[in-house]
């Protein structure tokens, strides 16, 4: 329940900072981070997937009407939780992980660079999912992965700061 | 059923995470100016497109009734033109403009339709969805689109009787539209439906294949300038003095489905006049002079 209620007050804050500073610090047209997935890498791949997914949208739609894009957060997020099921599924042993005292991803569970491709993958999914629906034009297939690789590289290294902040493990 | 269901359960994750996304989707789509323009020009063009198609196999539907008004309008320009016309009639020659009458209408055109046809028989005749009600007389000439068809020999109250070009009784001097003279008698031996014959053409007039033959101006049933056919083939010998001449008709019997009626405005002056014929046998002159 506790988790829960962390998660929830942890999601919130994200979103604040997400549309409150982010949101309206420019650093450049094509540097847009959005840090905020990190509430979804923190959460243990046991969770429920339907109870994941459903939060996911709201959270997104949560973000949304702070920023005032309706649809687009929540489009990204509901794709990244979906995707990350699969990839958690795939690619992470629960029991070695519990083994470790690891509920979701981290870097010593298999080395940094298994860490860091899992994070950059997932956040330039959710990134490209983002600006393919604020582009929304195939002649812009480019810029959209332009920027959603930027974006992704500034979104990882907020992600960093932010863990090393909370000091969480 | 019960496979249905059970596929949703197994499905259940994909579909839960389609459904959100669709829900987002929709969203953007329906909330940002931009994205709202964009999928809403794609979607009405393929709207658009889908109305093309849509339209395209109406309209072949509506063909008929398409033909129908087309078939009234000619009409109707027929009339005002004072020029009896057919798709394939000589144009802007004025050997067969009536040059008395000026704007004055001439003929009036009556539109029918073909009910009963025949080109099988020694005499064909042709039954019309119009009679006297509609205005239609005796000897009055019928057309159709492509050319001559026949001439009305009797009408009832709503049909009419139309003797066919197909028929041993019927003969028509046609017009040479290439020689400017009018000569012979069409009539047909009743074989081919296609083919008439053309007799009684002077073996000194240069008749050619391919020449086109026309209703001619002599003709007091027939508009001039109607079509009649093309020479396709012609032959003389020493013996005879005239021409054995094969004309192919204008007109394709076995297609024959909308036809117009002429009226004569001044067919009583006309028959006036054909009386005074110091003549024993006027049914003859009638003939004649088609």
């Amino acid at each position: 329940m506790i988790e829960i209620a962390r998660y929830i007050v942890s999601g919130l804050l994200l979103a604040l900072v997400q549309t409150f500073i982010l949101q309206e610090v420019n650093i450049a047209w094509w540097i847009k981070p959005m840090p905020y997935i990190l509430l979804f890498l923190n959460l243990p791949i046991s969770a429920n997937k339907f109870g994941v997914l459903i939060g996911a949208f709201f959270f997104g739609m949560t973000i949304d009407a702070f920023a005032g894009s309706l649809g687009m957060h929540t489009a990204a997020c509901v794709t990244l939780v979906y995707v990350k099921h699969h990839i958690d599924a795939y690619f992470l042993d629960e029991n070695s992980m519990q083994l470790q005292g690891l509920s979701s991803m981290h870097e010593d569970y298999k080395g940094w660079q298994w860490y860091y491709t899992y994070v950059f993958s997932l956040t330039f999914i959710h990134h490209l999912v983002f600006f393919i629906f604020d582009y929304f034009r195939w002649s812009a297939l480019l810029t959209m992965v332009w920027i959603s690789f930027t974006s992704a590289l500034a979104s990882v290294i907020l992600i960093q700061i932010f863990r090393a902040l909370t000091g969480k493990r | 059923m019960l496979v249905i269901f059970r596929w949703i359960r197994n499905q259940a994750h994909p579909l839960l995470f389609v459904l959100l996304l669709f829900s987002a989707v929709t969203q953007i789509v329906r909330y940002h100016f931009y994205q709202h323009s964009i999928y809403f020009g794609q979607a009405l063009g393929a709207h658009r497109q889908l109305d093309a198609w849509k339209s395209d196999i109406k309209s072949y539907f509506n063909l008929k009734n398409v033909n129908q008004q087309l078939i009234a309008e000619n009409t109707l320009l027929k009339q005002q033109l004072n020029w009896n016309l057919t798709f394939n009639s000589p144009k802007r020659d004025s050997a067969y403009r009536d040059t008395n009458t000026g704007n004055f209408v001439k003929y009036e055109y009556i539109q029918a339709r073909v009910i009963r046809n025949s080109v099988q028989e020694q005499n064909n005749f042709i039954i019309l969805d119009r009679g006297f009600k509609d205005g239609i007389k005796r000897h009055m000439s019928v057309v159709s689109p492509m050319g001559i068809v026949g001439v009305v020999v009797e009408s009832a109250e709503h049909y009419s009787l139309v003797m066919s070009v197909l028929n041993s009784k019927f003969e028509i001097t046609p017009y040479f539209y290439d020689l400017k003279t009018s000569q012979g008698v069409i009539s047909w031996n009743g074989e081919d439906p296609t083919l008439v014959d053309l007799e009684e053409v002077n073996r000194f007039v240069k008749v050619k294949n391919g020449m086109k033959l026309f209703t001619s101006n002599y003709s007091l049933l027939f508009p001039a300038g109607i079509p009649i056919g093309t020479i396709v083939s012609s032959n003389s010998n020493l013996k005879s003095n005239f021409h054995r001449i094969k004309v192919k008709l204008a007109t394709d019997f076995g297609q024959l489905d909308v036809v117009s009626v002429v009226k004569n405005t001044h067919q009583k002056e006309l028959d006036v006049l054909n009386q005074a014929i110091p003549s024993s046998n006027t049914e003859e002159n009638n003939d004649r002079n088609r």
